[in-house]
Formats: structure tokens, C-alpha cells, sequence
């Protein structure tokens, strides 16, 4: 069942091609019969994962990256 | 592990671990002080890395320990494993029919810490239960509940009742069938 399959690709980093399952409710959450069952499940989920990717598509700080490179700087003069 | 190939690895996994932090303490600032001392700590301490094995899961666990032992260090955050506080709060979406990113955003901040990051960890960042569970240092079970119940906590704060409620707005469902009767 679709649902039961839903799936994630990354974003950003080596596993870009990976697809996880993910979301498949188990028994004892669909047996709650949260918000509506596993249809608004998958829903939530998918608009968490936009939220993220949002978030991931920020561009990073430059201090960030500059930091790295001073680490390196640092270390071959050590 | 060379110091260049840590550098690549660290620099390709910026932008998650930037993102895991924002979504972690809703604050930019905090979260990207959060990951300058991750990469610092990883930095130092690489050796105690080994080679051939999860760096991505390795560096998510430094940034949410981090995380956690400066919440401890600040006493400023608001301890509700039991979710009680946050029981009491909700999200009503920016405009009816239509939640975006804000939403989420909130309600995921109105979670407690626990299920916050293991719903992200498992639900935005695709890590396994299993992984998540070597993050968080729990057991897969303790994961798999959290998730659940964040998923039913969130749907809750963000009072959705049907999936409609998460398709295009309005306008944009407008352009769309526009568009798709010009093709037609």
C-alpha cells in the first residue's frame, strides 16, 4: 500500500539517492486512529519534510565554512 | 582519515546539520553557534572516528549532545517529557486550508525535545529507527514511540482534519488547473 511505502529522498549529503521508508504506522498508531489515520499521516510528514527542506536550502553562513579551513590552515602549520 | 577528506565531509553535511540545529532550538543564531562547536568537536576529537562507518550519524550525535548538555548548562529551557505544557498549546494555521513552513515550524518547537528530535531525525532527516536510536542513545522501541507520538502531537497543535488542508493555496491551485486545461 502507497502509504505504507512513503518515501524520503535527502537532500544534500551522500545519501541523496538513498530512499528510506519511512512513516509506515505501525499497529498501535493506526489502532489510535490519530487525526484522521495514516492519509493525514503521510500528509504531516510530507509538509515536515518541505519545513526541512526549507531549511536545508538556506545558504550557509560563511563563518561556518571559514572555520574548516582555519582548522586545516592551523593543523599543516602544526 | 585524512584532514582534507574531514573537511569534505564535514562542509557536505553543513547544510543538515545547520538545518537539525534550527529545527532543534528555533533559533538561527543558537543554531549555528550549535554548529560551529559541533564541527570544533569533530575536529578534535576525528580520531576517536572510525573509518568506514556512519560519519553523518557520527556528527548528528556531537551536535545533539551538544545540544542537550548546553540546555543543562543554561537551565533555561522548560523540561516537558510528559508533554503536559505543551498540551495545552496549539498552532491554528496562517490562513484556513493553508499551512506553511511557520506552522511546522511551531508546532515542532511545541514538542518536547525528545519527540522534536526523534521525529526529525527519523521523519525530515531519513535516518532508520536504528540510527536515530544510536543518536539518541535509547532503544529502537523508545525511537519508534517517539515518532508516533510526535506525528499524533503535531497533527493535534496543527489541527488538521482532513488532507486537504495541505494543498496548494488557493491562488497557486488556481494558476495550476489554469494550466493544466491549457494543455489539455
Amino acid at each position: 500500500m502507497e502509504i505504507r511505502n512513503y518515501q524520503h529522498n535527502y537532500k544534500h549529503n551522500d545519501a541523496k539517492q538513498e530512499i528510506v521508508q519511512f512513516g509506515a504506522p505501525d499497529k498501535e498508531s493506526t489502532d489510535q486512529n490519530i487525526g484522521g489515520g495514516p492519509e493525514i499521516d503521510l500528509q504531516i510528514m510530507r509538509q515536515l519534510e518541505r519545513t526541512y527542506n526549507k531549511l536545508l536550502d538556506e545558504p550557509i553562513p560563511d563563518h561556518l565554512v571559514d572555520i574548516l579551513k582555519k582548522l586545516e590552515e592551523q593543523e599543516n602549520k602544526t | 582519515m585524512s584532514s582534507e577528506a574531514v573537511r569534505q565531509g564535514l562542509i557536505s553535511y553543513l547544510p543538515n546539520l545547520r538545518a537539525f540545529a534550527i529545527a532543534l532550538c528555533s533559533d538561527t543564531d543558537r543554531a549555528d553557534d550549535l554548529v560551529q562547536e559541533t564541527m570544533l568537536k569533530a575536529w578534535h576529537s576525528i580520531d576517536t572516528f572510525r573509518e568506514g562507518t556512519n560519519l553523518r550519524a557520527w556528527l548528528f550525535t556531537i551536535l545533539r549532545n551538544t545540544y542537550f548538555s548546553e540546555c543543562r548548562r543554561r537551565r533555561r529551557e522548560v523540561s516537558d517529557n510528559d508533554g503536559e505544557y505543551t498540551a495545552k498549546l496549539c498552532v491554528a494555521p496562517a490562513q484556513q486550508g493553508n499551512l506553511d513552513a511557520k506552522d511546522v515550524m511551531k508546532a515542532l518547537a511545541m514538542l518536547s525535545e525528545d519527540q522534536r528530535e526523534a521525529l526529525i531525525l527519523v521523519g525530515a532527516e531519513g535516518f532508520a529507527y536504528e540510527e536515530a536510536a544510536v543518536i539518541c542513545g535509547c532503544a529502537v522501541g523508545t525511537i519508534k514511540s517517539r515518532v508516533n507520538r510526535a506525528r499524533t502531537r503535531i497533527t493535534e497543535l496543527l489541527g488538521v482534519k482532513n488532507g486537504q488542508e495541505f494543498g496548494p493555496e488557493p491562488l497557486t491551485e488556481a494558476v495550476l488547473s489554469r494550466n493544466f486545461s491549457a494543455t489539455r
